[in-house]
């Protein structure tokens, strides 16, 4: 349902007191690896290279990811203190340079 | 097994310092750029050392590392690390048997819970081992899961 509407998905909300930070990233993680079978080729490499993720515009995550992360990347964090309507911002940027990024804030 | 991987890995630490004390390489700091070496490197060792920036790894009970014993799909299998080191700055995901066994790195500010949940792809059962950086030292730990399906064919 979400996800028909909205390529990625993100929730951030406070748990005992602390805000939790979930997000599934929408991307197909080419290792490079893989052939084609229907033209024998090598699928080429296509996978997030770097992620920033911000809590009210401060950077508290940067990953650098290669291309074993996971088909359709999982990311879970917690912060040591925020509350309700705080902002957190994600975005991320792939080897082929396509940037996207998510926002939401903390429920 | 896990005390073969240490002593390799010590060995070449002894001989990464070497270099750095020659003035041969320069350590990179706390992750300022995508880590081509360690992602690019072909062997666990090799690989483990660049994302410690040629510092000693310490096999640690200190971190949590959760991983499905029997994994059903290599293409993405649930990782969560929990570190119970102050100042932990640094969390590196391996998995022993992907052609790159290096998959992630993450830099922690202060202001994050030093714990992450993520998905990883392996490309056979073997080892997967977390690299915690805290306050400039390094710790590890690894968990062996045996993969029905592999990732990385």
């Amino acid at each position: 349902m979400a996800l028909a509407k909205h390529k990625h998905k993100i929730l951030a909300k406070m748990q005992q007191g602390k805000p939790v930070v979930k997000l599934l990233i929408r991307h197909p993680m080419e290792t490079g690896n893989r052939t084609d079978k229907l033209t024998g080729g090598k699928i080429p490499r296509h996978f997030i290279r770097e992620i920033h993720c911000r809590h009210n515009a401060k950077r508290v995550l940067t990953g650098y990811w290669n291309w074993g992360m996971a088909l359709n990347p999982y990311l879970a964090f917690r912060l040591k203190e925020g509350k309700q309507g705080d902002v957190i911002t994600i975005d991320w940027v792939d080897n082929r340079g396509a940037t996207e990024s998510i926002e939401t804030r903390i429920r | 097994m896990q005390r073969r991987i240490f002593l390799k890995t010590s060995l070449a630490a002894a001989e990464y310092t070497l270099l750095l004390n020659a003035g041969l390489l320069t350590p990179r700091m706390v992750l300022a750029d995508w880590p081509a070496d360690a992602f690019h490197a072909g062997s666990l060792d090799e690989a483990m050392l660049a994302l410690a920036g040629g510092q000693p790894v310490v096999e640690s009970d200190d971190i949590e590392l959760d991983v499905p014993s029997i994994v059903e799909d290599g293409r993405s299998v649930p990782v969560s690390v929990r570190s119970h080191y102050e100042g932990t700055d640094t969390i590196s995901l391996f998995s022993e048997k992907n052609p790159n066994p290096a998959v992630g790195t993450f830099a922690l500010d202060p202001a994050l819970e030093p714990r992450l949940d993520t998905r990883i792809k392996m490309g056979g059962s073997g080892f997967v081992i977390a690299l915690v950086g805290a306050k400039g030292k390094f710790y590890r730990t690894s968990k062996r899961a045996r993969v029905t399906s592999g990732g990385c064919a």
